[in-house]
């Protein structure tokens, strides 16, 4: 049980589940599978067709552009509790970055058809999941309106 | 202590930069318009003569339609910092060009010029300044800081009126016009520097871009005047601004008349006059940082709405009595005092309900069209009376359009909340009831346009709207569906001829015969048990003869044909030990017996018995199997099953309701009438509490069903907080419309309005003391999750209480997360009647928005009191979340 609720908060914090009510992310955190990995591996590449959701328990996870990271070139360290991965578990696009384990990482995941039957079966959730997803595109908008006023 | 301050002027977290912005950019613009104010007045009355005012009031008049007419173009069309810009460029010109006038020549026309430029640039700017912040704030916003910033802007105006009652003695009045220049350039300087850093006014919309400003802004003004002819606010709002207006301009007259003949000298006029506008405008600070906003969020913004027409009134009544220094400096503090401390942030929270893409366009017809109206209205009214010999002539039609305003005021009010909720409405795009009227006629058009649908080459598409074709144009639908599924395989016939179930087939029968020759024995059977319930007696002797068959279902529809018509079947035995045979065998067999059982009523009790016991045994066997499909279709035929059910049955709907499968929950709901009396309850509950609607019907309409006195039991549940906010929701609804009383619904509100209070004061201590533990963490989220459910709940039962539709806009305001529509629906809920149940709910709702639970007055004293309350509460999440959370704080 203190796992399900670690989940929950790990769950509630990524930024797909953030409008989700707890009591509905029950089942979500229960889908979710743990991952090991170590430091040097690939999570996946970009290009890779995306599959899966991944929020970071322990560890830190390094996203890049390319395909073969040379180590340096992240844009983005991620440590625990951050999320990755979330758009594709929506659309059925390509991976658009690598991400690299860069220390010994321990992750959870969660499959997209995983999630697309619990949204049919508990479809509550899907409206969470949308009022989430409308949030963080009118951050973006809000973000690109500023820099283009700065501009 | 800079905490405890913020808390005092009801800053919010994270909006004290934008405060102390406001505040310093209206201290500028005021001192300002302070100098420029009192040195135009001083300037005039004494080098020209008080007797031309009426006359410069009906120039005025002109002058500011046609300056208004160039706002409208530009109000909404560029960011309200940008237009500020512009309006301080041309004023500084236009001030340093009076300045050098006065300077090199002898005219005395420079002043009635002067007094223009003051008089029409301080009606623009007030207008545009109102404008400028509601493009950076929201209506709960503006209703707290508004008092606020024009606090501020008191601020500029006593360090103005100070800084000419001191300076102008020494450097003449006429020079004081350099201070307002410099004044305005440091304004310009202000708004640069917070716009570079912070992009344009947050609320600004960027409109299309047009070629033709004049024309768009005459266009404006159309749409303006549209607009207001539609509102009953803008209506109410006009007249009131007109009336208002000839009072103001009568009661500004008389004052002026009276200092003007007790101050001899231009210097001495000028000091009283920078004097005065520091005391009026100290008085009025001391209104707008301790009072106005306590006194709007304590009486709402309908009451403080009348106190401004009412001390007009009074004001004039004053003059009309005595005509001397007392009674003047009583409109004084009128004017200058109440005025911008309790009418102008009123008047701009009415505006602020206006959808935002108007806003521009009713401030730009107040000033192009309402005030100059009313300016030339009382321009000609004084210039008429004030050549009579006692000022009772001007003063008393004064008092009349304070009157009228008071009067036009109460119509605001009236107009308020429908405003806000209709604009609520409209930006929320809710249909209308006529929208869902059209929804359910069909017409030809409609016909066509299901065609369209019924002929679509995917499958689902097509069927869904045969589906809907069965339902509106029964009539019709037979031929075109036995039409569209010719041609498809076995298994999508199957689906179409389902849907011929309450259709007239008459003229099909042979058809149907057709193509149960020629279809698998699935669709045989789907087609004679169609053609057996339309009542087909060629049928029956047809199916009887599958007794024999090798399928199942084949087997299962003669023996419905047999007991239907048992003049054309053979013996009974015969037929029940096919019956029995089928609920013996394999689950195939099984799954097609399960098609029997409304036929169990047509035997006799010896023979049902003895069936019955299978049936128990065999679904016990299919709602263990591991196939979703097959419990979903044994659960479905349990529906009817009306006999005793066993332990492991029992067991079954347990399991079958915590399925991850929607359809296996929804059917296990409607078998709950077979669960035992003990556990029925709490599995309705459960059920009625599911995350899918579908789940949540069948647990209403199952406990409908079951239970006497189902609307009691309902309430008894609400009220008692039984089972999830969900299901409490759900139980709700359907009694809404039952006709129950009213005071039940506002019983249920205020208790949850109560329990919403409840869980503030738990996350205020939490936000207090809990560190940074996951489980006291998934605590707090879920107490406020729970606050949030139980608003929102509360607001469900208001509904009954008020006109159909209105909480419903109300809730969708809420539900909707942006933040201008909460802050109307929240400024919508506190102006409702029965105050007593909203007042509460509403300021909960403002704390959920700002997530600011701070309170003074709390149950709770401790932690440890939050999370055993949580664990004695009767939702089963949040008892779970206390209960976790007390480990860390026992250890």
């Amino acid at each position: 049980m203190p796992d399900l609720f670690d989940r929950l908060i790990l769950l509630k914090k990524s930024p797909i589940f953030s409008m989700v009510t707890t009591d509905d992310l029950r089942v979500v955190a229960q889908a979710m599978e743990k991952q090991e990995y170590f430091a040097g591996e690939r999570i996946f590449e970009i290009g890779d067709q995306g599959d899966h959701l991944y929020i970071i328990v322990s560890g830190k996870v390094g996203i890049s552009l390319e395909a073969k990271s040379s180590g340096n070139g992240y844009i983005a360290t991620l440590s625990s509790g951050d999320c990755f991965g979330e758009m594709n578990l929506l659309d059925d696009l390509p991976r658009s970055a690598t991400a690299e384990v860069i220390e010994d990482t321990s992750l959870l995941s969660l499959e997209k058809t995983r999630l697309r039957g619990l949204i049919q079966s508990y479809p509550d959730m899907s409206v969470g999941m949308l009022r989430s997803l409308s949030l963080r595109l009118r951050d973006v908008n809000q973000k690109l309106m500023k820099e283009k006023s700065h501009a | 202590m800079k905490g405890g301050i913020e808390k005092r002027l009801l800053i919010h977290s994270g909006e004290r930069s934008n405060v102390l912005y406001f505040l310093f950019f209206f201290l500028l613009v005021s001192a300002g318009m302070a100098i420029g104010r009192s040195s135009a007045d001083a300037l005039f009355f004494k080098r020209v003569g008080i007797e031309y005012l009426p006359l410069m009031y009906i120039i005025q008049s002109l002058i500011l339609a046609a300056v208004s007419l160039v706002y409208t173009a530009f109000a909404d069309l560029i960011p309200a910092e940008r237009f500020f810009r512009n309006l301080f460029g041309v004023l500084i010109t236009l001030i340093l060009g009076s300045w050098v006038v006065i300077h090199s020549s002898e005219t005395t026309l420079i002043y009635p010029a002067y007094y223009l430029i003051y008089e029409v640039s301080s009606e623009v700017l007030l207008v545009h300044a109102a404008l400028y912040m509601n493009q950076n704030m929201t209506t709960l916003q503006a209703k707290r800081l508004a008092p606020l910033v024009y606090a501020g802007a008191q601020v500029g105006t006593i360090i103005g009126g100070l800084t000419l009652a001191l300076a102008a003695p020494l450097v003449g009045t006429q020079n004081m016009l350099l201070v307002w220049c410099g004044l305005l350039v440091a304004g310009s300087a202000a708004l640069y520097v917070r716009h570079k850093r912070h992009g344009a006014s947050t609320h600004f919309r960027k409109p299309r871009k047009t070629q033709h400003l004049l024309n768009e802004g005459l266009a404006q003004i159309q749409q303006g005047i549209k607009f207001t002819y539609n509102s009953s606010l803008l209506r109410a709002s006009s007249l009131t601004l007109f009336f208002m207006v000839v009072a103001f301009y009568v009661l500004c007259y008389s004052v002026n008349r009276v200092y003007t003949q007790t101050f001899e000298s231009e210097e001495s006029l000028t000091r009283f006059f920078g004097l005065l506008t520091a005391v009026t405008s100290i008085l009025a600070l001391c209104l707008q940082l301790f009072v106005s906003n306590r006194a709007i969020k304590h009486f709402g913004v309908r009451a403080i709405n009348l106190l401004f027409p009412w001390t007009t009134l009074a004001s004039l009544a004053a003059l009309t009595f005595s005509f001397a220094l007392p009674a003047a400096l009583v409109g004084s503090f009128n004017k200058d005092a109440l005025m911008p401390a309790f009418r102008n942030p009123v008047h701009a929270m009415f505006f602020n309900v206006l959808p935002q893409y108007m806003q521009g366009r009713i401030r730009a017809i107040s000033v192009a069209v309402v005030l100059p109206l009313a300016l030339l209205t009382g321009g000609f009214l004084l210039l008429l009376m004030q050549t009579l010999d006692t000022p009772v002539y001007f003063l008393v039609p004064g008092m009349l359009a304070a009157l009228l305003y008071l009067f036009f005021s109460r119509k605001m009010n009236e107009a308020y909340v429908s405003t806000l909720i209709a604009t609520l409405k409209e930006r929320l795009f809710l249909p209308n009831e006529q929208m869902y009227a059209d929804l359910g006629s069909c017409s030809d058009e409609d016909m066509q346009e299901i065609m369209r649908g019924v002929m679509h080459s995917d499958t689902e598409v097509s069927i869904a709207f045969s589906r809907v074709l069965a339902e509106s144009f029964p009539d019709r639908a037979a031929s075109i569906i036995l039409q569209r599924s010719s041609g498809e395989d076995n298994a999508t016939t199957d689906r179409y001829l389902k849907l011929l179930g309450s259709l007239d087939i008459a003229r099909h029968v042979d058809d149907l015969h057709k193509r149960a020759t020629h279809g698998d024995a699935h669709l045989q059977a789907s087609i004679l048990l169609l053609l057996l319930a339309h009542g087909d007696r060629d049928t029956t002797t047809r199916t009887i003869r599958l007794l024999d068959s090798d399928n199942p279902r084949l087997r299962a529809t003669a023996i419905q044909a047999a007991l239907r018509y048992p003049d054309s079947a053979p013996d009974s035995a015969r037929i029940m030990s096919v019956w029995q045979a089928l609920l013996q065998d394999d689950r195939t067999t099984q799954l097609a017996a399960l098609d029997l059982i409304p036929d169990l009523q047509h035997l006799p009790q010896q023979e049902r018995q003895s069936l019955q016991a299978a049936y128990q045994s065999a679904f016990s066997q299919l709602l263990d199997d591991t196939q979703d499909e097959t419990r979903v279709r044994a659960l479905r035929s349990m529906q009817s099953w009306h006999g005793d059910s066993s332990a492991d049955i029992q067991h079954a709907l347990q399991h079958s309701l915590a399925s991850e499968h929607p359809g296996v929950r929804e059917a296990a709901a409607r078998c709950l009438h077979l669960a035992n009396d003990e556990q029925r309850a709490s599995l309705l509950l459960q059920a009625i509490g599911d995350a899918n609607p579908r789940v949540r019907q069948a647990g209403i309409e199952t406990m409908k069903a079951t239970t006497d006195g189902y609307e009691d039991l309902a309430l008894q549940w609400i009220m008692d907080n039984q089972g999830s906010l969900r299901a409490q929701q759900a139980l709700l609804k359907p009694l809404l419309d039952s006709g129950l009383d009213k005071t039940v619904f506002a019983d249920i509100a205020r208790k949850k309005s109560e329990e919403a209070q409840i869980l503030g004061q738990a996350l205020s201590i939490m936000d207090a003391d809990a560190g940074g533990l996951n489980c006291l963490e998934l605590l707090r989220i879920t107490l406020k999750e729970q606050l949030d459910q139980n608003i929102d709940l509360a607001l469900l039962a208001l509904e009954p209480l008020y006109e159909p539709g209105l909480i419903a806009i109300i809730r969708a305001g809420f539900a909707s997360g942006d933040a201008r529509h909460v802050a109307n629906a929240c400024e919508a809920l506190e102006n409702l009647d029965k105050q007593a149940i909203t007042a509460g709910l509403s300021v909960m709702l403002q704390k959920s928005v700002s997530n600011d639970f701070s309170t003074d007055d709390s149950r709770f004293k401790s932690l440890e009191d939050v999370v055993n309350w949580c664990m004695n509460h009767r939702n089963s999440w949040l008892n779970l979340c206390g209960d976790q959370a007390l480990q860390p704080l026992n250890a």
